[in-house]
């Protein structure tokens, strides 16, 4: 297999796939909807087409499989029911997994045969072994003449290209025994490609594959949405799009990330100059501006819609809601939002998590709901907010709400917690604990959750992406998990603080507020230096001297400063100032430090980065 | 020279010293306030990325202001020194000179000619306190020139508050903590503006 021909059919096949597995939901909903039939239908066929051109025969044979189901339900030959859709889906899966071996760079074995089986029952108008019940509204229309195109040995033993006339009208008549030389090459062009036949290319031909041809001319466009098709596609869209692997992309972006490391140092050097040169500042600001435009001409590039984060869900919801006995509509809102690539890739299986847990623990069963004076049908909403520098998803159920007492029994239980830790512990950090390993609430192990893995996970990809993860909750209306994600992570602003005579940076995201140390608002409460801030909030009290110069900071005769994060107050010596950083990593034993990686300073030094959320583990632990 | 004049050349010199320690101690307090609040505005910005793009400027143009506020007390601060060094002198020459006086008066009971040495000695203290008072007019006016140009620099960041307050007011989503950082920098410049309109008057007090 030629790889970049492979790579291209790989990622076109599973865009294709995803907005076939979309489109199915939108059939299941709307079984007559002749146009989202065919966009399904030509999916497919593209998928196949493009198979047979790399010899992925078990690939070619499967989609030949739905495309044959899918061709007669377009002709009203078999109505389409949500058995229908949901042997479908699973079909989908299948060209899935093939896909998945094809990215290995190996054939695909042939697909499961029980499936095939039922699929293939499902077009002669049978129901399969488990049937459903039909749709209550299969749809009307009169089956209607199609040409067929098939690929069989000849009499003589060589392959043969057939067209036949198949149908209601396929009985022998004037109009039905014949096609034009026009019509054939039409049909073979769309068999193997415009100028393609039997051996031009030297692919092996898939055998007994049998492709319905479009009775007219051109098929109908897709609908905006529809996934390309690389023979379909127009070539207004091949000027304007073309696809660039994401690596070079991730290559742009680090030179841009030099180029800003640059330009801090540039102003930090004008900023020193002894006498000041007006033509220099203009041009450094002119500089400033066009770095600024670049980095975010550079981050647009590797933006991504949230649709393609939220696109797997509406199968989730709908699979698991069934297996559940629960009665759920998803609501979508958000998916025009923009986020960075690398947030839309390690998101997906996260979220798919959070709606699963929400559908399995928090949303009743369409009894309890009513016993609860609740509407029968569930709502729930996953959603994308913009909030300048960051996006908010949140994923919200009008189910029954979290219990934090509930919860700390339950991980006191589980061993997760002592009963002496547990006393102490706020309603707040009652419901974190949902996010330690090992914990559940379920007392049965499901498919879907209560194996007390997924949450810690899913926070500590949140954080790795640095982004932070909230719950929000009330009993019997429902729970709200909110991730809060930057919209980029080529650049990270931070504050630069002194601590002493070194310098060390914060992520700005982690700060609330920079406030003035008074000593008459630092107490000390079971053992542990705390601060009052304000008249009804008291935060623990970290200082910063202590942990990382082991001499702690003296507010009486040292200067001094408090950083406000949300896990507590930062003692440092002065802050100093704000940049946008490049964060480097930093090789050795990271996870054992509180640092999340290193810096160059517009003065040119290496300065560490601070994690905050590391540091407020190690004060829990003081 | 009478006593009540130097008892009253001291009260003003304490007075002045008590003033300027208070004013830099205060001063030094309130600088570093308005700094952090610019700095707050700065991390307010970019937390909220572009949404507020139009406050970093401010944001920006509070830390410049805070630089700018920095460097004109450094100027007082430069000034302040001789003038209260002069005026210790002048100070010391007062007492010698009253020292003097009592110690001819207590020598001759008043009756005879002075010494011609402690005469000549006498003199020169007169005239170094001549130089000191005509120093101190000079360099007391140019400390008033300089805390002026602190109140323009005041003013001048008053000015970006007041900009600030109105970009607050225009922006709708983040109103609210843009109009509290604003709030926040307005009272911190207020501040500053009273700790250097009561350095003044006790100086201008000083220099009469």
């Amino acid at each position: 297999m030629d790889n970049d021909i492979l790579q291209e059919f790989l990622a076109e096949s599973r865009e294709m796939l995803s907005q076939a597995q979309a489109d199915l939901l939108g059939l299941e909903n709307d079984p007559g909807n002749a146009e989202i039939l065919g966009s399904i239908f030509r999916a497919f066929h593209t998928l196949k087409g493009g198979a047979g051109f790399l010899d992925a025969q078990s690939l070619v044979d499967w989609c030949h499989g739905l495309e044959d189901l899918l061709d007669k339900a377009r002709h009203g030959e078999v109505p389409v029911t949500s058995r229908m859709v949901d042997v479908i889906l699973r079909g989908t899966d299948v060209i899935g997994s093939m896909l998945d071996v094809m990215a290995m760079g190996e054939y695909p074995e042939p697909g499961p045969a029980d499936l095939k089986a039922v699929i293939h029952a499902l077009a002669d108008g049978e129901e399969g072994e488990d049937a459903a019940p039909p749709a209550p509204e299969p749809p009307a229309g009169r089956p209607e003449d199609s040409l067929w195109v098939s690929r069989r040995p000849t009499a003589q033993g060589a392959e043969g290209v057939y067209v036949e006339q198949r149908g209601a009208a396929a009985a022998p008549g004037p109009a039905g025994e014949e096609i034009s030389q026009d019509e054939f090459e039409r049909y073979l062009d769309q068999l193997y490609g415009a100028g393609g036949a039997p051996g031009v290319n030297g692919a092996a031909p898939p055998t007994a594959s049998a492709a319905h041809a479009e009775p007219t001319a051109a098929p109908k466009a897709a609908r905006p949405a529809a996934a390309p098709a690389p023979a379909m596609s127009s070539e207004s869209r091949e000027e304007s799009t073309i696809r660039v692997d994401s690596s070079r992309l991730d290559a742009v972006m680090n030179q841009v990330g030099e180029l800003v490391l640059l330009r801090n140092r540039l102003n930090a050097a004008l900023a020193n100059l002894t006498q000041e040169d007006e033509n220099l500042t203009r041009i450094a600001r002119e500089a400033d501006l066009a770095v600024n435009d670049l980095q975010a001409t550079v981050m647009r590039l590797r933006m991504q819609p949230c649709k393609r984060l939220f696109q797997a869900l509406p199968r989730v919801v709908r699979d698991t809601s069934r297996s559940l006995g629960k009665n759920v509509q998803l609501e979508l809102e958000g998916e025009d939002v923009e986020i960075d690539k690398t947030v839309v890739d390690a998101l997906s299986p996260p979220l798919i998590h959070l709606v699963r847990n929400a559908l399995d623990h928090g949303i009743e069963d369409p009894a309890e709901r009513q016993k609860f004076g609740k509407a029968e049908k569930a709502v729930l909403r996953v959603a994308a907010v913009h909030l300048g520098d960051k996006v908010q998803i949140q994923v919200s159920d009008d189910g029954r709400g979290m219990n934090p007492q509930a919860i700390l029994k339950s991980a006191v239980a589980k061993g997760v917690v002592s009963a002496e830790e547990g006393a102490r512990l706020s309603e707040r950090e009652m419901l974190d604990l949902i996010f330690l390993p090992g914990f559940s609430t379920k007392e049965a192990v499901t498919d879907m959750s209560g194996r007390g893995v997924g949450m810690d996970v899913v926070r500590e990809t949140v954080r790795s992406l640095r982004g932070r993860i909230d719950v929000q909750t009330r009993l019997n209306q429902g729970t709200t998990i909110v991730l809060e994600l930057p919209l980029t992570l080529a650049v990270l602003p931070v504050l630069y603080f002194r601590l002493r005579r070194e310098t060390y940076a914060l992520p700005v995201a982690a700060i609330e507020n920079l406030i003035e140390i008074d000593p008459p608002c630092l107490h000390t409460i079971s053992g542990k230096p705390m601060y009052q801030v304000g008249r009804d909030r008291v935060v623990p009290y970290l200082d910063l001297g202590h942990m990382l110069q082991s001499s702690p900071i003296s507010t009486a005769h040292e200067a001094s400063e408090g950083i406000l994060t949300e896990h507590g107050l930062l003692v440092v010596s002065e802050a100093l100032g704000t940049e946008d950083s490049v964060v480097k990593p930093l090789d050795i034993g990271m996870e054992k430090t509180w640092y999340q990686g290193a810096t160059i300073s517009g003065g040119g030094d290496v300065v560490l980065i601070l994690d905050g959320t590391s540091v407020s583990k190690v004060q829990r632990r003081i | 020279m009478t006593t009540e004049k130097e008892r009253q050349l001291r009260r003003d010199f304490i007075d002045m010293a008590d003033a300027t320690s208070r004013f830099q101690l205060e001063i030094k307090r309130r600088l570093r306030e308005i700094d952090r609040k610019a700095l707050n505005a700065q991390v307010l910005v970019k937390r909220h990325g572009k949404d507020l793009s139009g406050y970093g400027v401010v944001a920006q143009s509070f830390r410049e202001g805070a630089g700018a506020m920095q460097e004109a007390v450094d100027t007082v601060q430069e000034i302040i020194t001789p003038l209260m060094s002069g005026r210790l002198d002048d100070l010391r020459a007062a007492l010698e000179l009253e020292t003097l006086e009592r110690t001819q008066d207590g020598m001759q009971g008043g009756t005879a000619g002075r010494c011609g040495g402690l005469e000549s000695y006498h003199n020169r203290l007169e005239e170094r306190r001549d130089v000191n008072e005509h120093e101190f007019r000079e360099i007391g006016n140019s400390l008033l020139k300089a805390l002026e140009r602190f109140e323009e620099v005041v003013t001048e960041l008053d000015y970006v508050v007041v900009n600030g307050r109105i970009e607050a007011a225009l922006k709708s989503g983040s109103a609210a903590p843009l109009a509290q950082v604003s709030m926040d920098m307005y009272r911190a410049v207020s501040s500053v503006r009273e700790v250097l309109r009561g350095y003044r008057e006790q100086i201008e007090r000083g220099l009469r």
